[in-house]
């Protein structure tokens, strides 16, 4: 063991010297060919075309179900990523696509039962949504001067395919009617509830690279056969992976 | 046993690493090289040392200037003409940032017996500009500064301050389209030198010069690595989008500078690059109080170690001091000395032949510089290379067109080719 870990010292520092052995030869310092500004580029933040990768997390505040009285979720929450694409209209305008995909997790409170015919009591359990979601949004941009991001406003539809789903549930095991120590996790894969598609209408802030999002879900997420609609309301903060 | 030693070893390492990079031997040699480069003792032992000159400095904020001991000399010889806070409409300017603190200690600052500058006897005024989040008012108040302080009799201008993505695209700095830039030249035609940094977007999108350093008839200073002798990454680049060559000229772009609670530490940028120069150029002003602010510029170019060669990197190089001493000027470029250029298909071959003249820094004697421009002079492709004398050095000419001029500089010797 310890020739080993002996020959693994020497091998790292041999590359390491063998790194800088090229610095010995006639190295090229730098070179570089020079772009005329005439030829500059159309492809810049504030310029004709973007593109960036986005990620953002949200929160899913509790809801009654219909509206009215106790939430059967607690505070949930969501994670997405993707790519996002703008145009732009003319000054101040553009148009933004994005493509991505996102994950909820929907927290279900002790003594809901979600699914139809559940009526399994536990101490916790989770619906989880991942899929493919998209959007189209029309953004104003406030000021117009500098190649930066900014200060904008986006407003726009959003759609989202779920393509997985699931109820994990976690409950306390009983013997002889008491709870145990032990617990017991079932997990159902491919919820027969769930719809294939769900829109939702979205305004985004942006301050530069952060931006404020809310956005509200038009259609319900099930199919009406569970016990409740998961909520509506999603807020959260999303990044731009710019550099400039 | 060995295996606890190894593996101390390799965590130790790293720590090692950062401790011979901090030492005080590194220390030193970079605060020797800071002024070493622009041969400074060449001004210090004649006693040029920016005495009545008046420098305005333009920054974020000069905390802790008041109070460290390598700047005391010069409240002790009250040689602060003026202060004013832009931000707050106010006096007081040693608050806010610390950045002015080590941009004035690179033109008057004395630490541990060396100076850190050029200029240490000059006469200040210290004016704060800029707060953090960019607003656009900043640019506003850089201008008011640069108003006021040509109004408060400043012979330099010195700003290590720069604007770029949050304003402007990089087709829009032509030298004439931001207010920075109209009012850099408005100094320029008041009599008074503006030195500014190129900036410290070489490594980012951005590339260029950022403004004011594009306005014609000022000093735009790009920034040397002092440990290899030429342009470091980050240090902006030319040309402007009109077509100049910018920087104009360079500086170590590491240097030893002080902060805000009265030490001294190493800094990277050409922040700090600039106020070198400015040091520089009040040296020059003393040593040629009738001539003018023009007339150092161009001095300062010509006194540049690369010059006549260029390129977007160095600008005309480090300008020397020993260029404007009789006594020290080095011999002409010997005619017995040639740079044969060789053109092939696919590259030129540069070879030296004949007692060549070497320069005294070891750094900068093994490089090729080479650049190729147009019928017009602008350049399209430039490097530096590693120079092997007696064998054939390749530059590319895959850049090259025809009626292009491929330029070869190497240790104060400057060759040319042209196709026939």
């Amino acid at each position: 063991m310890e020739r080993k870990i002996i020959k693994g010292f020497i091998l790292m520092m041999a590359v390491i010297a063998g790194c800088s052995f090229p610095a010995g030869l006639q190295g090229q310092a730098f070179e570089r060919t020079v772009v005329p500004s005439a030829v500059l580029s159309n492809r810049g933040p504030n310029r004709l075309h973007f593109s960036h990768v986005y990620l953002g997390a949200s929160l899913i505040p509790p809801a009654p179900m219909n509206g009215t009285g106790t939430s059967d979720t607690g505070l949930s929450s969501a994670f997405t990523g993707g790519f996002r694409y703008k145009i732009k209209l003319m000054r101040p305008l553009a148009l933004v696509g994005e493509v991505g995909l996102v994950s909820q997790g929907y927290r279900i409170k002790p003594g809901s039962s979600f699914l139809p015919g559940d009526t399994v009591s536990f101490r916790k359990q989770t619906v989880l949504v991942a899929g493919i979601d998209g959007g189209i949004f029309l953004r104003l941009r406030l000021g117009q001067r500098g190649n930066y991001l900014g200060n904008y406003i986006d407003i726009g539809l959003q759609g989202m395919m779920p393509l997985l789903s699931s109820q994990i549930t976690v409950s306390q095991n009983t013997g002889s009617g008491t709870p145990t120590h032990s617990s017991e996790k079932r997990t159902f894969h491919r919820l027969n509830c769930m719809q294939p598609y769900s829109f939702s209408t979205l305004a985004r802030i942006g301050f530069n690279r952060t931006a404020l999002v809310i956005s509200w879900r038009l259609s319900g997420l099930t199919d009406g056969s569970t016990s409740y609609d998961l909520p509506r309301l999603q807020i959260g903060v999303e990044t731009a992976l710019v550099s400039y | 046993m060995i295996k606890r030693a190894l593996y101390l070893t390799l965590f130790l390492l790293p720590l090692l690493m950062g401790f011979v990079g901090d030492s005080p031997t590194r220390w030193k040699m970079i605060l020797e090289k800071q002024t070493g480069f622009l041969e400074g003792k060449e001004f210090s032992t004649r006693g040029i040392t920016g005495k009545g000159i008046r420098i305005a400095v333009i920054d974020a904020g000069f905390k802790g200037t008041d109070t460290h001991p390598g700047l005391a000399h010069i409240f002790a010889n009250h040689r602060i003409a003026g202060t004013w806070d832009f931000v707050r409409n106010q006096e007081d300017v040693f608050t806010g940032n610390q950045h002015g603190t080590s941009v004035l200690s690179c033109i008057a600052g004395i630490w541990d017996g060396l100076p850190c500058g050029l200029a240490p006897d000059a006469t200040f005024l210290l004016a704060r500009t800029e707060v953090s989040g960019e607003p656009f008012k900043e640019e506003v108040n850089w201008v008011k500064a640069v108003e006021w302080a040509i109004k408060n009799g400043a012979d330099i201008i010195q700003s290590s301050i720069g604007y770029t993505y949050h304003r402007y695209f990089q087709e829009e700095l032509t030298g004439r389209y931001s207010i920075s830039a109209q009012a850099a030249i408005k100094a320029a035609r008041a009599g008074v030198l503006l030195v500014n940094s190129a900036g410290n977007e070489g490594s980012s999108r951005w590339q260029t010069v950022d403004t004011p350093a594009d306005a014609d008839s000022i000093l735009s200073v790009g920034a040397i690595d002092p440990q290899s002798g030429i342009a470091a990454g980050f240090s902006s680049k030319g040309p402007t989008a009109d077509g100049r060559m910018k920087p104009n000229v360079c500086a170590p772009g590491t240097v030893c500078a002080f902060t805000s609670n009265g030490k001294s530490k190493v800094m990277g940028g050409t922040s700090f690059a600039a106020p070198l120069i400015s040091g520089f150029a009040a040296c020059l002003m003393q040593l040629m109080p009738h001539a003018s602010a023009q007339d150092i510029l161009h001095a300062i170019e010509q006194s540049g170690h690369l010059y006549p060669y260029y390129d977007y990197s160095h600008g005309f190089g480090v300008p020397q001091a020993s260029h404007f001493f009789q006594s020290l000027q080095k011999p002409l470029q010997s005619e017995k000395c040639q740079l044969v250029i060789d053109p092939q298909d696919q590259s030129f071959q540069v070879t030296t032949e004949g007692p060549c003249q070497k320069t005294e820094k070891s750094e900068w004697s093994k490089y090729i510089y080479y650049h190729i421009s147009d019928s017009s002079g602008m350049l399209r492709m430039y490097g530096v290379k590693e120079f092997i004398p007696l064998i054939r050095n390749n530059i590319s000419r895959a850049a090259f067109q025809k009626g292009d001029l491929l330029r070869v500089y190497i240790n104060g010797h400057t060759a040319e080719w042209k196709e026939k």
